[in-house]
């Protein structure tokens, strides 16, 4: 029989099942934050925490020094000596956008692409069955713990590229404009106001909670071959960094 | 003996009827038509696939959530999850579950293993090393000491994970199984497969 929906038709659907599955797997794991009194499923989370937050330190203490070196060389040429205002970009620039979203981006280039291949690995060698035959639910032993860790690191290493990129931006602006460390250390606190702080934080509690789901939701998606493990991975991260993109465009459009 | 594990006039493949018994104290062997009936009897007997029609009992009662530990099932290949160690692997449902302290699980694993003739120096490489560098039979073994130390009721065991292993190893593992039965009244083996065996148990057919 001749399906009688038009192509644009049946994407539609595909596309709202594909959302509605992504609510639908985030609503699950908060239902069964519980299992996480289970000591399995802690060891699970101790172990993501240490490979999406420890392990990704080194990047983020790179990427934070190079973003604070350019950030604060082209503040400089733009407004020169002007010690306030060169604070204040730097705080829009770092603490507002660059800080959670690049960390997003890291945590997407390592952690989402791990997660999906993995998740899909198991399910094609029938580890989640052999879990479910357990009775082991996938979502608690698996899918809660990875991102729960994700949205743990993803706070801690936000506020960790923040501190280097902006100590990276004071330094330099101390040695090229000849204006004392001390004074802007004291100058950048009095400018920070709580919305900056708490949107950072939001963004980051955000974009942890959307890679980690958008990654799992791959992973843990029907898979009967290997073949369909990499298409998997790489459907993961482009949508992780889209969900990312419009969850940026969203809160600061709310926020600022 | 009383009956432990029932099915009753269940629906399998697109049209057949299946019904057996298994009493506590035996080991049986179901052989059925096809690799992928056997899976689906595998899968409905653990509870993961419903029957279009039909029951299937555990003591006179439906399988529910409360078979939970009181049926369990050795696959082929083991069933491992790759990412954990053989230790973490045998003892992950106890632990999950809650159901018994880490000594009494040591202990019981001693026991089995011993059970199983594996060579106390080798216990320590094996329980330590991750799942992706045991070899196929240590798979086997893994997955077949998982299924003795959860101590359920009813093990159902894909007879495939007899394939592939010397025949002295096959006869240790026959005589591991009958001792599982034998060391309690409530348990029984029901062993699944869709070819010609020699293992030495009543065929239901």
């Amino acid at each position: 029989m001749i399906s009688s929906q038009t192509p644009s038709r049946r994407k539609k659907g595909r596309y709202f099942r594909l959302v509605v599955g992504h609510f639908l797997l985030a609503w699950d794991v908060l239902c069964r934050l519980p299992a996480l009194a289970r000591w399995p499923t802690r060891q699970v989370l101790l172990k993501q925490l240490y490979f999406t937050g420890t392990e990704s330190m080194g990047t983020i203490a790179v990427v934070g020094f190079v973003v604070g070196l350019i950030v604060i060389t082209q503040i400089n040429n733009l407004v020169g000596r002007n010690e306030v205002l060169t604070i204040q970009i730097l705080i829009w620039t770092i603490v507002r956008e660059l800080g959670p979203l690049l960390t997003a981006i890291v945590i997407i280039g390592r952690s989402s692409s791990a997660f999906a291949s993995e998740l899909s690995s198991m399910q094609v060698n029938g580890e989640i069955k052999s879990l479910r035959s357990m009775a082991i639910s996938p979502i608690s032993y698996l899918v809660v713990p990875r991102v729960l860790a994700m949205v743990l690191a993803s706070i801690a290493l936000t506020f960790y590229f923040q501190i280097i990129a902006i100590n990276t931006g004071l330094i330099v602006t101390a040695m090229r404009m000849d204006i004392s460390l001390s004074s802007q250390v004291f100058n950048f606190f009095e400018i920070i106001s709580f919305p900056e702080i708490a949107s950072s934080l939001l963004k980051s509690v955000v974009f942890g909670v959307l890679v980690s789901v958008v990654s799992c939701y791959h992973g843990l998606r029907k898979k009967s071959a290997m073949t369909a493990v990499p298409q998997a991975v790489s459907q993961a991260v482009i949508r992780s960094l889209m969900a990312v993109f419009v969850g940026d465009g969203i809160i600061t459009v709310l926020v600022f | 003996m009383p009956e432990l594990f029932q099915f009753n006039q269940v629906v399998i493949g697109k049209s057949g009827i299946l019904s057996f018994n298994v009493a506590a104290g035996e080991t049986r062997i179901l052989k059925l038509d096809s690799q992928d009936i056997k899976f689906e009897v595998m899968n409905m007997a653990m509870g993961d696939l419903c029957p279009a029609g039909g029951d299937i009992l555990l003591h006179g009662q439906s399988l529910d959530a409360s078979r939970c530990g009181s049926i369990s099932l050795i696959p082929a290949h083991g069933g491992l999850i790759s990412n954990l160690k053989t230790w973490e692997n045998i003892t992950l449902p106890l632990w999950y579950h809650n159901k018994r302290e880490k000594s009494a699980t040591e202990e019981s694993l001693m026991y089995w293993l011993r059970a199983l003739d594996i060579d106390s120096e080798e216990w320590e490489a094996f329980m330590s090393s991750p799942v992706a560098r045991l070899r196929p039979d240590e798979h086997k073994i893994a997955g077949l000491l998982r299924g003795l130390v959860l101590a359920p009721q009813l093990l159902v065991v894909d007879a495939a994970l007899f394939d592939d292993v010397d025949a002295a190893r096959v006869q240790i593992w026959i005589g591991v199984l009958e001792k599982f039965v034998r060391e309690a009244s409530d348990r029984a083996v029901l062993v699944v497969t869709s070819a010609v065996t020699s293992l030495p148990w009543k065929i239901i057919e």
